[in-house]
């Protein structure tokens, strides 16, 4: 089965580059993504793992390459605007990606219900009883259904973090972004969130993870990849690049993360 | 020394008469202050530099000038060089709200720098559109931020109204202070006064105070 989508890419960046003023975030970046592909992302801070994400979030403009996702080029640098899809085959693709933050983001004014509820509502026109029993669901799954009622300031990182992540997947996303989604909670908060993440990933979601959790890459991802100044230097299963890396530039990296992992 | 307050109830028909007017003053100043000072704000957000400098010299002028030279200069001097000639009572209202202008849209400016990009990012690919983005998520925490600033300033338009009387309008200070001379009972018309200047403004305040207690609480 994941042979078979693996002949056509879900996501798909071809020569994506991104600059932020005189600084070239991304220079050049190709990344073929599988239906169903586990996809981590490492690397130190100001590689260009986020800023990827965001490109593919369409939170960024990029300056040149394409992003395709679903069969339809989303993203395009001013050279390619030609190959865009349709207006509303981009928004129909767009709320195919779903984003989760490192710092939540929840709408403070909003309960954790409503939080949930109103892009189904507002975006998808669901009705706001369809839209309340989808988001009782999904509470479900990530253990916090008590909390409907609740507002953000109420909940622990963790608990926010499954909201946000609820939330992300009310709009039936096919593929998840998860952007440092553990790194700005208290250690004992991170495995909570990693299990509703792990078992997303074995229900089939498609997945662009960038994280500094070692364990979760090396048990959950399909694919590690180790991105450097902006480009990708290294693309490997996890058995691989945690055992025998191809490049200096992760190996010593990755040293320095399981040396961290090990004090911990 | 004995206070006869009767004084205030003989001339309540003039009281009344200076505290509608006064009324009249903030209520016209607070309409133009705020329908302007959202002007003034969605203009300087427009990011155009020229729009965004005359809205900064229009803030600064107002803010670091006296009211009441607002006042005269508005009453006195656009007469004499403009040819305008406004009564006390409308000088009086458009200059507050002029003022109240410059004040609301700084109030409205910081508002809206509370709202943190994050805010608009999670709405974003959430795929709000921009309207649902402002109407859901960006408004809701706008007003609960500019709230409590806001209620301030609208008392500070009620207690700058009695600058008016400096250019003679006949609001509730310049009433008070035509039947305080007149009728010699200075102490006890001024603390009527003061008392119904205190009564006006006081809901505000416990306004503000309950929903300040509200969102310490954690609630909207």
């Amino acid at each position: 089965m994941k042979e078979d989508a693996r002949k056509k890419p879900f996501v798909s960046l071809r020569g994506v580059h991104k600059r932020f003023g005189d600084l070239l975030v991304l220079r050049g970046v190709d990344l073929q993504v599988a239906q169903g592909e586990v996809v981590v992302l490492i690397g130190r801070s100001g590689s260009g793992k986020s800023t990827l994400l965001n490109c593919v979030a369409l939170l960024e403009q990029i300056e040149a390459g394409t992003i395709e996702v679903d069969g339809a080029v989303v993203g395009a640098g001013p050279a390619d605007e030609t190959a865009l899809a349709p207006k509303t085959r981009r928004r129909e693709v767009a709320a195919e990606i779903g984003m989760v933050f490192q710092s939540f983001n929840l709408f403070p004014h909003l309960t954790v219900l409503q939080n949930i509820t109103l892009a189904p509502r507002r975006v998808r026109g669901v009705s706001s009883r369809n839209a309340e029993i989808l988001a009782l669901e999904l509470l479900d799954r990530v253990g916090l259904r008590e909390k409907a009622n609740e507002y953000p300031v109420k909940l622990s990182g963790g608990q926010q973090q499954r909201v946000a992540i609820a939330r992300a997947l009310a709009m039936n996303p096919k593929v998840m972004l998860f952007d440092e989604v553990t790194s700005a909670l208290d250690p004992e908060l991170v495995g909570e969130v990693l299990k509703v993440m792990r078992q997303l990933a074995e229900e089939g979601m498609t997945m662009l993870v960038v994280t500094h959790e070692m364990r979760f890459a090396r048990e959950v991802a399909d694919r590690v990849i180790f991105m450097d100044q902006g480009v990708i230097v290294e693309d490997s299963a996890p058995s691989r690049i945690f055992t025998n890396p191809s490049t200096d530039e992760a190996a010593r990296f990755l040293r320095v993360l399981m040396d961290a992992e090990a004090v911990e | 020394m004995s206070f006869d307050f009767s004084a205030a109830f003989v001339y309540w028909p003039e009281l009344l008469n200076g505290a509608i007017n006064s009324i009249r003053i903030v209520a016209l100043a607070v309409v133009i202050g705020f329908v302007l000072g959202m002007l003034l704000a969605i203009a300087h957000r427009s990011g155009n530099r020229l729009i965004r400098g005359v809205v900064h010299v229009y803030v600064e002028i107002f803010r670091t000038t006296p009211a009441l030279l607002q006042l005269m200069y508005v009453y006195l001097v656009l007469p004499a060089v403009a040819g305008i000639n406004l009564g006390p009572i409308t000088a009086a209202w458009i200059t507050l709200g002029l003022n109240t202008a410059a004040f609301f849209s700084e109030i409205l400016k910081a508002g809206f720098q509370s709202v943190e990009r994050t805010q608009y990012n999670a709405a974003f690919v959430l795929r709000l559109n921009k309207v649902d983005t402002f109407r859901f998520v960006v408004f809701p925490q706008l007003i609960r931020n500019i709230f409590p600033p806001t209620v301030a300033l609208f008392i500070t338009v009620i207690k700058y109204s009695s600058l008016a009387a400096g250019i003679g309008a006949l609001e509730l200070t310049r009433v008070a202070q035509l039947i305080a001379v007149q009728s010699f009972r200075l102490v006890e018309i001024l603390t009527v006064v003061a008392i119904i200047y205190f009564v006006i403004a006081y809901p505000l305040a416990i306004l503000a105070r309950a929903y300040e207690a509200r969102l310490r609480r954690g609630m909207y």
